[in-house]
C-alpha cells in the first residue's frame, strides 16, 4: 500500500524530527518549526524577513505558516542567540514600516550541523522508512 | 494596493501586540495584503498572533499567580497575628469608636497589617526575580493600594451577611491581599530573557 506508507512517513518524519531534537542537550535544543526556519533561513542567505521566510517554508514543506508563528519562532531564535537580526529602511508598500532581516549566527550554524549530523544517525537503516516491510 | 486592510484587525495588532516584532510585522502583512491577499487571511493572520502574545505573556507570568496563592494562602501565620494579645487589645479599643470611626479604624487596621504582609511578600518577589528598586517597589505598592483596601472596606459588609465560616476564612478574607499580590506582581513581571536588539540601517 504505497498511499498508505507515505502518511506514516510523513507522520514518522515529524515525530522523529520533533523528539529526536527536543532530546539534544540544552545547547543545541530546538523545536521543530525553529529548525524548520533555521533552515529557510539558510536557503535564503541575506535578505530573509517574514514574508520570504514564510513563503519559502509554505515551498518547501508544503503548509502555509501564520507570520506570527514565524515571529514567534524567530524570536525564540534570538533569545538562544542562534539568530541575528537587522532593521532594513522603511518602505512606503509597507505603509511606512521597515522591513526586519534574520540571519543565522555562527552558533546557529553550528547548532543545525549537529541536528543534521544527529538526524542522519537517526534516520539510517530505518526500513519501514525505505519502502520495505518492517 | 486594492484596498485598505480591516481596520479593526489593524488596530488590534497595532495595540495588543508591542516591541520590536510589532513593526515589521504589521509591514510584512500589509506587503502580503498588498500583494492579494484576502482580508481573512489578514484576520486570521491577526488572530494567530495575538493569541501567540496573549499566551506568551500568560506562560511568562505563571509564576505572579503560584506566589499570590502561596502567600496569601499563609493563614496561619496571619493569624498569629490577628489572635496576638496587643493587636486583638487594638482591634477592641478601634470597634469600641463611634460609628463610622470604628468602621474607617477596622478597614485601616486590616489594611496595615495585610500591608505589612504585602510589603514583605513583595520586596521578597522583587529581590528573587532579581529586579528589587524603588521604582519597581513603588509601582507594585501603588497598583496593589486599590484591591487591597477597597478589599478591606468590602469585608466588613460582608461579615454582616453572616456567610459560612469555612468560606469566609479561607476565600473572602484572603482574596484583598491575593488580588493586590497578583496586580503587583503583574505590573513588574520576571523579566524575560534578554535578546540582541536589531540594528538600525546607519
Amino acid at each position: 500500500m504505497p498511499r498508505l506508507q507515505l502518511d506514516l512517513s510523513d507522520r514518522l518524519y515529524s515525530i522523529h524530527l520533533i523528539t529526536i531534537v527536543e532530546e539534544m542537550s540544552d545547547r543545541s535544543h530546538l523545536g521543530e518549526l525553529e529548525l524548520v526556519v533555521m533552515l529557510a533561513l539558510l536557503r535564503l542567505g541575506e535578505g530573509a524577513y517574514g514574508v520570504p521566510i514564510s513563503r519559502e517554508i509554505e515551498r518547501q514543506c508544503g503548509r502555509e505558516t501564520a507570520l506570527g508563528s514565524v515571529y514567534a519562532t524567530l524570536e525564540r531564535l534570538q533569545n538562544k542567540g542562534l539568530v541575528s537580526s537587522s532593521l532594513g529602511e522603511p518602505t512606503a508598500e509597507r505603509g511606512g514600516r521597515a522591513k526586519r532581516y534574520f540571519r543565522v549566527t555562527t552558533k546557529g550554524l553550528r547548532v543545525a550541523r549537529e541536528t543534521r549530523r544527529a538526524l542522519t544517525r537517526m534516520w539510517k537503516g530505518l526500513q519501514a522508512l525505505e519502502g520495505r516491510q518492517a | 494596493m486594492k484596498s485598505n486592510p480591516p481596520l479593526l484587525a489593524t488596530w488590534l495588532l497595532e495595540h495588543f501586540i508591542r516591541g520590536e516584532d510589532s513593526e515589521a510585522l504589521a509591514g510584512d502583512l500589509l506587503e502580503e495584503f498588498g500583494q492579494g491577499r484576502s482580508i481573512s487571511w489578514y484576520r486570521y493572520q491577526v488572530l494567530v498572533a495575538i493569541l501567540l502574545t496573549l499566551s506568551k505573556k500568560l506562560r511568562a507570568r505563571w509564576i505572579c499567580f503560584l506566589f499570590a496563592v502561596v502567600v496569601s494562602s499563609a493563614v496561619s501565620f496571619r493569624r498569629q497575628i490577628w489572635q496576638s494579645f496587643e493587636f486583638e487589645g487594638l482591634f477592641t479599643w478601634g470597634i469600641q469608636l463611634p460609628w463610622p470611626a470604628s468602621l474607617a479604624f477596622t478597614v485601616a487596621l486590616w489594611s496595615a497589617s495585610e500591608g505589612m504582609i504585602f510589603f514583605v511578600a513583595f520586596a521578597v518577589y522583587l529581590i528573587t526575580i532579581r529586579r528589587f528598586n524603588r521604582r519597581n517597589f513603588s509601582k507594585g505598592a501603588l497598583v496593589a493600594l486599590v484591591p487591597l483596601s477597597l478589599g478591606n472596606l468590602a469585608l466588613p459588609w460582608i461579615w454582616v451577611w453572616h456567610p459560612p465560616m469555612v468560606i469566609f476564612y479561607t476565600v473572602i478574607w484572603r482574596l484583598p491581599l491575593f488580588s493586590s499580590l497578583i496586580l503587583a506582581t503583574w505590573a513588574v513581571p520576571p523579566a524575560t530573557p534578554q535578546r540582541q536588539s536589531a540594528t538600525r540601517p546607519a
